[in-house]
């Protein structure tokens, strides 16, 4: 299978939603570590209110469905992770205007777009101990399976696959941007909970198309 | 964290709706509001600038404090539970109050803030409303002494921010003079964070509001006395006012610490300006609420002469009389 139909996306983003939701405690108790602890209320706030709207309504197209789903967790959620995580679903809509069904190679040029957004909005680089981490890791992997002619599976397995091991480079960093910074040292050893939430999410677009 | 016997889902939109049905002459929200984030100040003026505050999560600065009066800002965003307020909750106020002359976006410097912030612009942007970003970068120890001010964080600065630019937006001032108004009114506003360890008897400054380390500790003296001292010469040297510049402070005594503590406190920074130099008018209170630990925030503002008569009349709120 090389493409992806909005419903198939639809349930994967529905079980994206579970995951984060049931991965609150988790995520709270790293951010409580480094930081100020509301990423995991932040997140499973966002992404319940996403699990309501993709329960009401299903989307005819995957443009829309992305737009109304990173919409809702700017709407909903606030702080940085409602504005980082809400571009990471509208930053790079333009790749899935007109498409459906969305190709492999679509959808890596989404993320490479919603990439690109996430890191001139919030002016962040490698390095900096963020999700964006993550999510340069999960974007070149997924560039690369698609340039390979990956199906569908294999290709978000990669993603997961990048994100994963984006995330755990975290772990050595000392944070350089956001209210992290400030604990210095302290954040060394620790990975950062908004590159983790990103693995979590990549990992369960996997599952979802294995 | 912030503990509330209400539910942290919907603590947010059940504060700005008991507020509005408190006091329904003086504050409400936006009809049909996708959060109900946001109190308004009554009655909507559409015809000036308009200054929409938001900051921090949920407690700081104090909702009531800021539109439940005249004369502080039009428009408080309120965040969830420790996040930022939405980018949407605050474009959505701004459409409602509709004003063609513009709005000043009031925020602490946190990132969260200011992306919110930045995004609320775009969004009124696209429906052809004016806005400029004001964030307030007024704690001093909340970087490196020796790192640009930009990088500072905001901590209670705002307040003055907010009240002399209210003021002149209601007496008819473009959004242009505002913007420059307050960077200027910004330039001259120092804060910090002064904290009493109880185990090692320290007074410390530059305490972080999320338990960031102090920056500098004290273990001569364990007294509010000290401690007024010691932020007061602290603050007067990073402002380092002109002579003719007049000084004001303001005190925020969060939960955590006793209403007595607090004027002790602030009586004893006034005494101690007076040989030095004297402080106009100190304005201790209840401003915001974060803090997890024995802690006054203070802020100076070194006044340009030209701005005093925005702060001759006493500010009374339902949270604080500034």
């Amino acid at each position: 299978m090389y493409t992806i139909s909005a419903s198939q996306l639809q349930d994967a983003l529905l079980h994206v939603c579970d995951v984060i939701i049931d991965s609150e405690g988790m995520l709270t108790e790293l951010d409580t570590i480094i930081g100020d602890g509301d990423h995991g209320i932040g997140m499973k706030t966002g992404f319940s209110a996403m699990r309501t709207l993709l329960q009401k309504q299903r989307f005819e197209d995957a443009y829309t469905l992305m737009k109304e789903s990173g919409m809702m967790l700017i709407k909903v959620m606030g702080g940085t992770s409602g504005v980082i995580f809400g571009t990471l679903f509208i930053g790079g809509l333009s790749a899935l205007k007109d498409k459906d069904p969305v190709t492999v190679q679509d959808f890596a040029e989404y993320i490479d777009l919603s990439t690109k957004a996430i890191e001139q909005r919030g002016k962040v680089h490698q390095g900096d101990k963020t999700m964006y981490d993550a999510l340069c890791a999960a974007r070149d992997e997924m560039l690369r399976a698609s340039g390979e002619g990956a199906d569908v599976s294999a290709f978000f397995r990669a993603g997961a696959e990048g994100a994963e091991r984006g995330a755990e480079s975290t772990r050595p960093m000392m944070s350089r941007i956001g209210r992290s910074k400030n604990f210095r040292d302290k954040t060394v050893g620790h990975p950062d909970s908004g590159a983790v939430s990103t693995s979590l999410i990549f990992r369960a677009l996997a599952d979802s198309f294995s | 964290m912030l503990t509330n016997l209400c539910n942290d889902d919907t603590v947010s939109s059940d504060f700005t709706a008991a507020m509005a049905s408190i006091y329904p002459d003086r504050v409400g929200t936006v009809p049909g509001s996708f959060n109900n984030r946001a109190l308004l100040r009554l009655p909507v003026e559409s015809d000036r600038v308009n200054l929409i505050v938001s900051a921090g999560g949920f407690g700081a600065p104090f909702p009531d404090g800021m539109v439940a009066c005249q004369g502080l800002a039009d428009v408080s965003v309120v965040g969830g539970k420790c996040a930022a307020p939405s980018a949407y909750d605050i474009y959505e106020a701004a459409r409602y109050i509709n004003s063609q002359k513009g709005y000043l976006l009031i925020y602490n410097n946190f990132m969260g803030d200011c992306l919110n912030n930045d995004l609320a612009k775009e969004l009124m942007e696209i429906d052809g409303l004016r806005s400029s970003l004001i964030p307030y970068n007024d704690d001093c120890l909340s970087v490196d002494p020796s790192a640009p001010r930009s990088e500072r964080t905001g901590l209670l600065g705002l307040h003055y921010g907010a009240r002399i630019a209210w003021q002149m937006a209601h007496e008819g001032a473009d959004l242009e003079t505002l913007s420059a108004v307050l960077e200027t009114v910004r330039a001259r506003t120092s804060s910090m964070n002064v904290s009493f360890d109880p185990d090692t008897k320290r007074v410390q400054l530059g305490r972080g509001i999320s338990g960031e380390p102090p920056r500098i500790e004290y273990d001569e003296e364990f007294s509010l006395q000290f401690a007024a001292a010691k932020a007061y010469d602290y603050l007067l040297a990073d402002l380092s006012p002109r002579e003719d510049e007049t000084l004001y402070v303001l005190v925020n005594r969060p939960f955590s610490v006793n209403t007595e503590d607090l004027y002790i406190f602030s009586h004893a920074m006034q005494t101690y300006a007076q040989s030095r130099v004297p402080i106009r008018r100190m304005s201790p209170g209840h401003y915001t609420r974060h803090f997890y630990y024995y802690a006054f925030g203070v802020c100076m503002l070194s006044c340009p002469k030209d701005l005093t008569k925005y702060l001759q009349d006493v500010c009374c709120t339902t949270a604080f009389i500034f």
